[in-house]
């Protein structure tokens, strides 16, 4: 069990955070708000990226498979050479193959970064995610700029990766979070 | 690019070269003083007989090697530099006027000042490594301070080791500092080194063919020479650019 306990964070003295508390179980936390929220903020503390002003993170695992706002892929890179950078030795051919095809970009391992769509950029830097052997998924807006078919694909993906372990999904779309089931937790302004 | 317009292209460069060729073919023949202005007939025979002289290779590995070694010298030196001042600001503010010193004063200033404390035989070295290292340093500092956050964070995230951060990552992304970095300080160093021999004149170099050549007004063997230190240059400038875009790919292979 993962909890962010009081946590507060201001910049330049506008208060981003206020007092917010969240417990992360096994299974999918749905946190919805809208822009400007503090959604980032809130992500970049519970990964250790930035420091709160104020409250504690208990029970954080050393190892977070996270899927940020944006793809960060090495666009000169194969998708394949992407997974097993981040993966290291839990990298398996056949395993990414099959997270790869789940998401509906089968055989797509050889293919170099810069040559995919934004969509399967996008896929492909969840499929890094999903694979990455951590008691703890975060995924920032993961179904951002997908199409109707490829989202039901990725939402089933991250609904059977998310099994037995704790997920915390940052979305801004109501029927995302109907599909994706699990607690839904909203961020209110500061 | 698809084949056709390549050879056109190609096609117009050398119908380019040729034309220049021509006018300065025509240009001898108008002037008719070959001590003023050899014809590029006479420069390539003189070329082509200086390279069946044995002192010809002698005064190139001289020449190459001395300069090689100021150019290796001053990429490490700049390299190293350029980690510690991306690094740490203060490096960076410490070594900003003594880069722009090396960048503003003349070559032929530094030349002279450095044959007030080393021999002539250790000049071209010494240029060379003078000219390559704030280009080096240059190129690579903007490199590195342009590169990305978020990479960082990603890897940092998924705990990547530092070797595999550093060939997957980090070299990847300082891929056209580097190039750019080496074709510059290459052309650089090849020619501020030929130009401290030609004013220290050390033994059995190409700046002493040169300062040969021009002493006793032979202009054909001076064009040639200054033929082949260009064609040497590209050359080089070739073959190292082809060798680092070849290790480059090895490296994305990894």
């Amino acid at each position: 069990m993962i909890e962010m306990k009081h946590i507060a964070k201001a910049f330049d003295g506008k208060a981003v955070l206020t007092d917010f508390s969240l417990t992360l179980t096994d299974g999918i936390t749905c946190l919805m708000a809208p822009s400007g929220r503090g959604k980032t903020t809130l992500l970049r503390i519970l990964l250790g990226l930035e420091t709160p002003d104020a409250g504690e993170i208990t029970g954080k695992p050393d190892r977070v498979a996270v899927l940020f706002q944006e793809d960060r892929l090495m666009e000169s890179l194969t998708v394949g050479m992407n997974l097993r950078l981040a993966l290291g030795r839990a990298y398996d051919a056949v395993k990414a193959e099959a997270c790869l095809a789940a998401l509906g970009m089968p055989g797509s391992l050889r293919l170099t970064v810069s040559t995919l769509s934004g969509g399967m950029k996008r896929r492909a830097a969840l499929a890094r995610a999903l694979l990455y052997p951590a008691p703890l998924l975060v995924l920032d807006e993961p179904f951002q700029g997908l199409d109707e078919d490829t989202r039901r694909l990725a939402i089933a993906a991250v609904r059977q990766s998310a099994q037995g372990r704790a997920a915390l999904v940052v979305t801004h779309d109501a029927q995302d979070v109907a599909l994706l089931g699990g607690k839904l937790v909203t961020l209110q302004e500061g | 690019m698809n084949n056709k317009a390549f050879t056109k292209e190609n096609l117009w460069r050398v119908a380019a070269v040729l034309f220049w060729l021509l006018v300065w073919q025509a240009a001898a023949a108008l002037l008719r003083q070959p001590l003023l202005l050899s014809s590029p007939v006479r420069v390539l025979r003189r070329l082509f007989a200086l390279l069946g002289q044995a002192s010809t290779y002698g005064a190139l590995g001289y020449s190459l090697s001395r300069i090689a070694l100021g150019f290796l010298t001053g990429f490490a030196l700049g390299a190293l530099l350029a980690v510690l001042a991306a690094r740490w600001r203060p490096v960076e503010y410490l070594i900003r006027p003594l880069m722009l010193t090396v960048k503003s004063v003349p070559v032929a200033s530094f030349i002279i000042l450095a044959l007030v404390f080393l021999t002539s035989r250790k000049l071209n070295s010494f240029i060379s490594f003078l000219m390559v290292l704030p280009i080096v340093y240059g190129n690579l500092l903007e490199g590195l301070k342009s590169k990305s956050r978020q990479l960082d964070e990603m890897a940092r995230m998924y705990h990547v080791s530092r070797l595999r951060r550093l060939i997957c990552i980090e070299l990847p992304q300082l891929k056209p500092a580097l190039l750019s970095a080496v074709s510059l300080a290459l052309g650089m160093s090849w020619k501020s080194g030929i130009a401290a021999e030609v004013i220290g004149i050390p033994m059995g170099s190409v700046g002493e063919r040169l300062y040969q050549a021009k002493v006793y007004l032979d202009t054909s063997e001076l064009y040639a020479w200054t033929l082949a230190i260009l064609l040497i240059s590209m050359l080089i400038e070739k073959g190292l650019m082809a060798l680092m875009k070849g290790a480059y790919a090895r490296l994305e292979r990894l």
